[in-house]
């Protein structure tokens, strides 16, 4: 094995042959910081940046004793890495987990069987319509009646068992020797503007550099913000991994691309307008450290800094407070699959990459994996650290997003119902419900709070013969508590929202919460229009224009 | 080190966790001899769980929680409730529910203690029309007292504080009045007189001799938290609305006054400081206030007419 610099080795200047690597060499490639270049006369030119122990065993063991090892820089290793890889990688990032297990993938969205349900339960409503008009209204509103006060009976159930205080885990004191590395995805779609305080937040992540392994993870068309990825000066714990174009065009598709480079024991995803608080990742460390190895994700929360730029940030604020403090820690105790949140999931890098990282069909990717990994035996925790994210701040931006969130919730739905029993019996009964209760319950609420809503306006105000006599008195009463007692769920599980955080003063804008509902149900429709037309498609949150709360 | 500081030469007396549930069982026995009515003795086995579990949390030992919940059941309102038809025996639960989760989330905010607080607000409503009034005008004085020190919170606080309360008098309201449902249907027209009918001032000035019976329950400890001050303006407003509803003509009487300064009382005793010094004193109080419940209203009736 001979050594040589980089500028003194004319042999770099040719491609790397791709012939003398596979798949298999990506992961070690990247660990030892290498790849085989070129055939030369007398062996192997192999690059390599920095220094890595077992670098040189394994060179041996996979090409043998006649190597020419070159210096080269980080980036251009990594570039050369890329390009040397990226084909196969881009086809496994839209495609393995496909391959590996259909029926856990949302590239098919509606199979033939539930096709065959929701046509003949269509029928059989149009048939009730037809033949008992009367009995067949009753009988719908009941129904919507009971999933409504039940989706709102189960989540005030989860704020208190939520409530309790958060599971502390053991602060086993983590020397910094210690300390695992640490994979940081940060996937970037035009937003070039958000970079300068992305790298900001980042820099200020109390985690030892060495230890850190940043990605930003930028479509390679993407030029604007790959210009000012690059413009940063970024240290050298920072890359840049520019993704292959290819449909579908969505941030679980760049993650599972960038997967293939992560070099941590842990990977955690960050959006590019997220600040982490700076002891996130430490936290992370140490309850991973004292769980038991099954556990392959934690959740911290999510909440807003811009939360009081206007009245929809802080309903939107109150929403995310209830979500993140009080359900999904609720769902934690409870021990039911949970479904993750947007961004700072922490994983074990080993179990994301058994999983075949995210679903890159499905648009909430998050929510759809906490699922998968409860399904495949794998737990999932919440753990108390924050991130502050940009709340969306005008009506279409906010629109745009929470359609696409509930058009993959009835995605996730669609696909973990495929097979009812198989997800009774990962799940048990418990998680069953809940799953049917907080996944379903979410877009089926919605879409029933507008349905009631017209109920209750058409038999007050439109003469109506269907609200005449004991069924029309019925129908009425049914819409009007359910929509009394449903509005009032709303309103005061949006007040209990920030009581752990003690932004008190968000209270009093709960009693919008009747409006917020009546704009997520409008989503709602949007959504279920664009599952049938443009189910995968990824609208793009703009981000950049929230104005600082200060803490 | 003081005295009343310094440990306990011997181990206290704990009884196994089962017999928890013995308490309410033998109030029930014997609510149920007495009244031949299981309805009120549930309601009084209740209450009896209540008490135990808000005394044990507080931190008093069994026998002295037995003592005290004993004393509180024998106070001459509570003994006229069981003997009658249980009206006041209503009071004194909705009374005891909000006095007793007001004291709790004075003494730790909670997000629980929060919700329990206005869960009871609202079911003190359902259960007595006097309760539900005490309760309306205990809002704004547990929205004052119990206020976050941060004037932007204020709001949000007395938002939260006040939500399901106005949302169960909606209600009730809409109950009423759209779907015609009868409100406190076991709340009977009559109550048991303890004393002969006496001229409505003298009535009041009865009721305020026995302000002693509920300042040993409230302020013996002297008043030296929020708890505290909690329980005693709940305890006025309680008096002052009895006072009102007699002047206006109601029937509850001084039966009902007793009944519910004996819930007060046992729910200011929960809130007292340092139990495990004071446990002795507390049952000492209970006993006082039981005999002077029984006392003072005659006496004072004697003298007055």
């Amino acid at each position: 094995m001979s050594f040589a610099r980089a500028g003194a080795d004319v042999r770099l200047a040719l491609r790397p042959d791709a012939t003398l690597s596979t798949l298999r060499d990506l992961d070690p490639c990247l660990r030892y910081g290498v790849l085989p270049w070129q055939r030369a006369a007398n062996g192997l030119v192999i690059a390599a940046s920095g220094a890595a122990p077992g670098r040189a065993a394994w060179l041996r063991a996979r090409f043998g004793n006649e190597l020419h090892i070159v210096a080269i820089s980080r980036p251009r290793l990594m570039r050369a890495i890329e390009a040397r890889f990226q084909t196969r990688l881009s086809r496994n990032a839209v495609h393995a987990l496909a391959r590996a297990t259909p029926a856990l993938s949302a590239r098919r969205v509606v199979t033939r069987g539930q096709a065959f349900v929701f046509i003949a339960a269509l029928a059989t409503i149009c048939c009730g319509f037809a033949l008992w008009p009367r009995p067949t209204i009753g009988f719908l509103a009941g129904l919507l009646t009971l999933l409504f006060i039940a989706n709102i009976a189960f989540r005030l159930a989860l704020v208190l068992i939520g409530a309790e205080e958060p599971r502390r885990f053991a602060r086993t004191p983590i020397n910094r020797d210690d300390l695992p590395l640490y994979t940081v995805l940060v996937p970037l779609y035009r937003e070039a503007n958000m970079l300068a305080p992305l790298v900001h937040a980042l820099r200020r992540l109390a985690y030892p550099p060495e230890k850190l392994d940043i990605k930003l993870v930028i479509e390679a068309d993407d030029h604007g913000t790959l210009r000012a990825a690059m413009a940063q000066e970024l240290p050298p714990w920072f890359e840049i991994v520019r993704v292959p174009p290819s449909h579908p065009r969505t941030k679980p598709k760049a993650c599972n691309y960038a997967l293939a480079f992560a070099r941590g024991e842990f990977t955690v995803i960050f959006d590019a307008e997220d600040r982490p608080e700076p002891d996130q990742l430490t936290r992370a460390a140490a309850a991973f450290r004292a769980l038991p190895p099954d556990y392959g994700c934690l959740q911290a929360r999510l909440n807003f800094y811009n939360r009081d730029q206007n009245w929809l940030t802080r309903l939107f604020a109150l929403d995310y407070a209830l979500w993140f403090d009080y359900l999904l820690p609720g769902l934690d105790r409870l021990g039911v699959p949970l479904p993750l949140g947007g961004t700072s999931n922490h994983f074990r890098t080993a179990h994301l990459r058994a999983i075949h990282g995210w679903d890159p069909f499905n648009v909430t990717e998050d929510a759809d994996i906490g699922i998968r990994m409860a399904r495949l035996g794998l737990k999932v925790a919440t753990f108390e650290s924050t991130t502050f994210e940009e709340a969306a701040s005008t009506l279409r931006a906010w629109f745009q997003q929470r359609s696409r969130w509930l058009k993959g919730y009835m995605q996730t739905w669609l696909v973990h119902m495929r097979n009812p029993l198989a997800l009774y019996r990962h799940g048990g009964l418990r998680g069953f419900i809940a799953f049917q209760l907080f996944i379903a319950g979410t877009f089926l609420s919605a879409l029933s709070n507008l349905v009631l809503w017209c109920a209750f306006g058409l038999s007050f105000f439109v003469p109506l013969q269907i609200f005449d006599g004991a069924l029309g008195l019925t129908l009425t009463h049914l819409s009007s508590a359910s929509l009394i007692a449903g509005n009032a769920g709303f309103i005061y599980l949006a007040m209990l929202g920030p009581y752990r955080r003690g932004w008190l003063e968000l209270v009093p804008f709960a009693l919008l919460a009747p409006v917020y509902w009546l704009l997520v149900s409008a989503a709602a429709y949007h959504s279920l229009a664009q599952l049938l037309t443009r189910p995968f498609y990824w609208a793009k949150t703009p981000h950049g224009f929230g104005r600082c709360t200060p803490s | 080190m003081s005295l009343s500081d310094a440990p306990l030469p011997y181990p206290a007396f704990r009884l196994p966790a089962a017999t928890q549930a013995l308490l309410p069982v033998a109030v029930f026995a014997v609510a149920a001899v007495v009244t031949r009515n299981p309805v009120p003795a549930i309601a009084c086995a209740a209450l009896a769980a209540l008490m135990q579990r808000d005394l044990r949390g507080a931190g008093f030992t069994v026998p002295i929680r037995s003592g005290v919940i004993a004393c509180l059941f024998l106070q001459s309102g509570l003994c006229a409730a069981l003997l009658g038809q249980g009206d006041a025996l209503w009071l004194a639960i909705a009374l005891y529910l909000v006095v007793s989760r007001a004291v709790a989330f004075a003494a730790l905010r909670s997000l629980y203690r929060m919700i329990a607080l206005g869960l009871a607000l609202a079911l003190a409503q359902i259960l007595h029309p006097l309760a539900g009034v005490v309760g309306a005008l205990s809002l704004p004085l547990l929205a004052v007292a119990l206020q976050p020190e941060d004037t932007r919170h204020r709001a949000g606080f007395a938002a939260l504080l006040m939500f399901i309360p106005l949302v169960s008098a909606l209600v009730l309201a809409w109950l009423h009045g759209v779907a015609g449902i009868t409100l406190w249907p076991h709340v009977p027209n009559t109550a048991i007189a303890l004393l002969p009918s006496l001229p409505l001032p003298w009535r009041i000035a009865v009721l305020c001799c026995c302000a002693p019976i509920l300042w040993l329950g409230v302020a013996v400890r002297a008043l030296r938290n929020r708890a505290q001050h909690v329980a005693l303006g709940i305890a006025f407003l309680t008096v002052l609305v009895i006072c009102v509803a007699a002047w206006r003509g109601a029937p509850q009487d001084l039966s009902s006054t007793m009944a519910a300064v004996a819930a007060l009382s046992a729910g200011a005793i929960a809130a007292w400081p340092h139990p495990s010094r004071n446990g002795s004193l507390a049952l000492a109080a209970s006993a006082l206030t039981t005999v002077l419940s029984w006392l003072l209203p005659y006496l004072a009736a004697a003298v007055l007419a």
